[in-house]
């Protein structure tokens, strides 16, 4: 792999490409792959253009060439984007999961939409491995039970930036919210799951997202 | 279900199923210190110490985790 898609790993939280300490060039910008989804709104553009800008100018020296070019293929595939990246540097891989209860599954099919809470990155083809991974409370019959987590809905995480490009969801504290540290990879609550698949939360209240895909997953 | 009902909700889960009273003083206060609670440490407390759940109520548990959890 060329050396500008080094940085680039879904199980981070963001790539900080940009150095304040480097002025904004007024320079030439990195044409957009035309693509449905990059046309959605003109924060699109300051996303997707100001890649080669996020860079630091000592840093475009020392990748190798074509490194624009490259680039482009490490953040777009031919046939959809794989990030989004923000004028900070702040990436999200372009499609994430949220797992839910399937007691919802018909008004969530009919909307496709549902309010957003904790999700990843990660494609479970059950309701018990995505229970394990964000350790989710179920036992069948359990009135206790929280969620089966055999509802996924499927959607792209350009919904989770504003039209200026600032993110609308944040790294979950530990222990369910209640910190004091960050908890990127599940692992609070090890009696509901193995976790460690990587998570994030609406920053703020009432977030909903609209869905391109909802499926009823298998319990096993 | 907005902030405001969750916390009612969450005020009323705590009071039926947590007995230990410090415990159930400091998840009510957990549940209005800040605008959004947090909603799966509330219900992992809820769910450790709860010894039966009404069927009622354990609709708005999964309604709870539909919304915030």
């Amino acid at each position: 792999m060329a050396g500008g898609l080094k940085g680039f790993h879904p199980n981070r939280r963001s790539l900080r490409l940009a150095d304040p300490r480097v002025p904004e060039p007024a320079g030439t910008l990195l044409r957009a792959t035309p693509d449905p989804c990059a046309r959605r709104t003109p924060a699109t553009y300051a996303l997707r253009e100001r890649v080669e800008e996020a860079i630091p100018r000592a840093k475009q020296a020392e990748i190798s060439e074509p490194r624009v070019e490259n680039l482009r293929q490490a953040s777009v595939s031919p046939r959809r984007v794989a990030f989004y990246v923000n004028p900070r540097g702040e990436t999200l891989p372009a499609t994430a999961y949220r797992y839910m209860d399937s007691k919802y599954a018909e008004t969530v099919m009919q909307t496709m939409e549902a309010p957003l809470s904790y999700f990843g990155f990660e494609k479970f083809s059950t309701g018990s491995e995505a229970r394990d991974a964000f350790q989710i409370f179920f036992e069948a019959g359990n009135p206790k039970s929280w969620s089966d987590a055999r509802l996924r809905g499927t959607f792209d995480t350009l919904q989770l930036f504003t039209s200026e490009g600032e993110l609308l969801v944040k790294i979950p504290l530990e222990r369910g919210g209640l910190g004091p540290l960050p908890e990127p990879f599940t692992r609070s609550y090890p009696e509901y799951g193995r976790g460690n698949t990587y998570q994030l939360v609406p920053a703020f209240p009432n977030l909903k997202v609209k869905f391109s895909e909802v499926t009823l997953l298998p319990e096993e | 279900m907005n902030e405001e009902q969750l916390k009612v909700h969450l005020e009323r889960l705590i009071r039926a199923y947590v007995a230990d009273q410090q415990k159930q003083a400091w998840l009510i206060e957990l549940t209005h210190s800040t605008k959004l609670p947090p909603v799966k440490a509330i219900m992992a407390e809820i769910t450790a110490v709860a010894d039966c759940v009404t069927e009622q109520d354990s609709k708005l548990i999964r309604e709870i985790a539909f919304h915030y959890m």
